[in-house]
């Protein structure tokens, strides 16, 4: 063999493999169809008007499901729950509210949240309380557990009902906020998190706990927490509110708690996205305090060019889905701004639709490759081939 | 943000509303990639500053080199100024996801190398 002929055998070599790399490139741009959405990928927060006390939750849990909705994310309060010290536990609401969502096929993410009087710490007026003792709220956390986790209680007692046990608890909503929690913040709430960390995985093992969502500067507030001494023990998932104002934004939001993560030594968990949303409050004096408002018609283009980008980022960023917020909103003029969070607006206890939500819809079963939903959330009738 | 409403059937004896009704106050949420699109919302947004709340946060002057945008003290809100101090600092990257194209390399070096010594080898006997 000449020279030549080698030096022509070595290019092919080097270049062969590096034309085998680009191939799939190539392919995957012929293929636009990306895989379906896991289950339970698209999930809702539930709040607002859904919990009034006279609301049916089951047509409204009909509709999200069909929606594609998979997954719902409400609070469970613990003052109306347990409002006497040591006293019974009343599980009449979220008894209601599971029993729902079960029918539906769709899971649920409780927020435990709201303490009662007698263990209180005193409060500005205007923000919530935070407990004086954490073992009472572990202990409902416990009990939780016991009536709606694998082993729960309202599953035998209500043996007709699809058993879908829940097995991701969160742990309060925001800490960085006044109203939320008296701060600083990170040791009292890493306190209370390791209190109700050790209850429930002594009730399920194999449940998993979700740190409250963090807006604002998540990654910066995860560093505090991080800075609390064993603080990532007592979390398996890493929840955000990634309120921003550009749909992009919100991977790259993503990408900086993952930073975070990453620097923690922390990169194996998952991210969880418990809020998430843009509120159509703009012209709706004074509700234009907000930083991540905009119009009705800007709140459809952004949720549109948000949800391909969630299911795009998914793998990269150990995605385990998102909840919007929100399902239903009481709009009128002067109310806060979250008020006109909703893909539905609250008209004298109907729902409306708002120009958003065949919008969402139809975002949402595009990730999920479904056309049209069967009867439960895991269910599809017809597929998009 | 989990709005509250309906308190006749959910009684909560410990909680004092928000004015306005049972949650943060929007003034507390802010953008921190701060208004770096100019719009509506956001231009809107600067044009009104938030309420203050206890603990401002750094000023401008101090405000950090691009990267992550910096902290404000936990449970405090960012000024407008210091949001906008926040703006283009859209340096970072996301991960690569794609194939990694060092393994070609390196096989196609091996087979070169495997190559060149059969050869040599071969030339020899």
């Amino acid at each position: 063999m000449s020279r030549r002929s080698l030096a022509l055998a070595v290019a092919a070599i080097l270049i062969l493999p590096a034309l085998a790399v680009a191939a799939p490139a190539h392919h995957t741009n012929r293929t636009p169809a990306p895989a379906a959405t896991p289950f339970g990928f698209v999930g809702m927060n539930v709040d607002g008007p859904l919990l009034d006390a006279g609301i049916n939750l089951t047509p409204v849990f009909a509709r999200m499901e069909s929606t594609g909705v998979e997954a719902v994310r409400t609070t469970f309060n613990w003052a109306a729950a347990q409002p006497v010290p040591g006293g019974s536990i009343d599980f009449t609401r979220t008894d209601a509210l599971v029993g729902a969502a079960a029918a539906r096929g769709m899971t649920v993410l409780p927020v435990i949240i709201y303490v009662p009087s007698w263990d209180a710490a005193p409060h500005d007026p205007g923000t919530l309380a935070n407990p004086v003792d954490d073992a009472p709220y572990a202990a409902f956390s416990a009990a939780l557990v016991h009536r709606y986790g694998p082993q729960g209680s309202y599953w035998s007692e209500h043996p007709g009902t699809r058993r879908l046990p829940i097995r991701r608890w969160q742990i309060w909503n925001e800490p960085n906020f006044n109203y939320y929690w008296r701060q600083p913040f990170a040791a009292t709430y890493v306190r209370l998190l390791a209190a109700a960390h050790a209850a429930i995985n002594a009730a399920d093992p194999g449940a998993k706990i979700v740190l409250a969502g963090f807006p604002d500067l998540a990654w910066k507030l995860l560093n505090t927490i991080y800075s609390v001494p064993g603080a990532a023990r007592d979390f398996d998932i890493v929840a955000v509110h990634p309120y921003t104002e550009q749909p992009a934004n919100v991977i790259r939001f993503l990408q900086y708690v993952r930073d975070s993560m990453k620097r923690h030594g922390d990169t194996r968990k998952p991210l969880l996205v418990t809020e998430t949303g843009w509120n159509s409050s703009y012209g709706h004096r004074p509700a234009d305090n907000f930083c991540c408002q905009t119009t009705a018609s800007g709140q459809m283009a952004k949720v549109k060019a948000e949800l391909p980008l969630l299911a795009a980022r998914r793998r990269s960023m150990n995605l385990l889905g998102f909840y919007f917020y929100t399902w239903a909103g009481d709009e009128y003029a002067g109310a806060p701004s979250f008020n006109f969070a909703g893909l539905f607006d609250d008209v004298n206890g109907r729902l409306n639709a708002k120009p958003v939500y065949p919008l969402f819809r139809q975002g949402v079963l595009a990730l999920e490759r479904c056309r049209r939903k069967g009867a439960t959330a895991d269910t599809c009738a017809q597929r998009v081939r | 943000m989990l709005l509250i409403f309906g308190l006749a059937g959910f009684a909560v004896p410990a909680i004092t509303m928000a004015a306005g009704g049972g949650s943060a106050g929007d003034q507390q949420y802010t953008d921190p990639f701060g208004a770096s699109s100019g719009g509506r919302g956001t231009t809107k947004a600067a044009a009104t500053p938030t309420a203050p709340t206890p603990a401002a946060s750094a000023p401008a002057a101090t405000a950090p080199p691009p990267g992550p945008p910096a902290a404000t003290a936990p449970g405090t809100t960012s000024t407008p100024t210091a949001v906008a101090a926040t703006n283009g600092t859209t340096g970072k990257t996301l991960p690569f996801t794609g194939y990694d194209g060092r393994l070609a390399v390196l096989l196609g070096a091996g087979l070169v190398l495997g190559g060149a010594a059969l050869r040599t080898r071969l030339r020899r006997s």
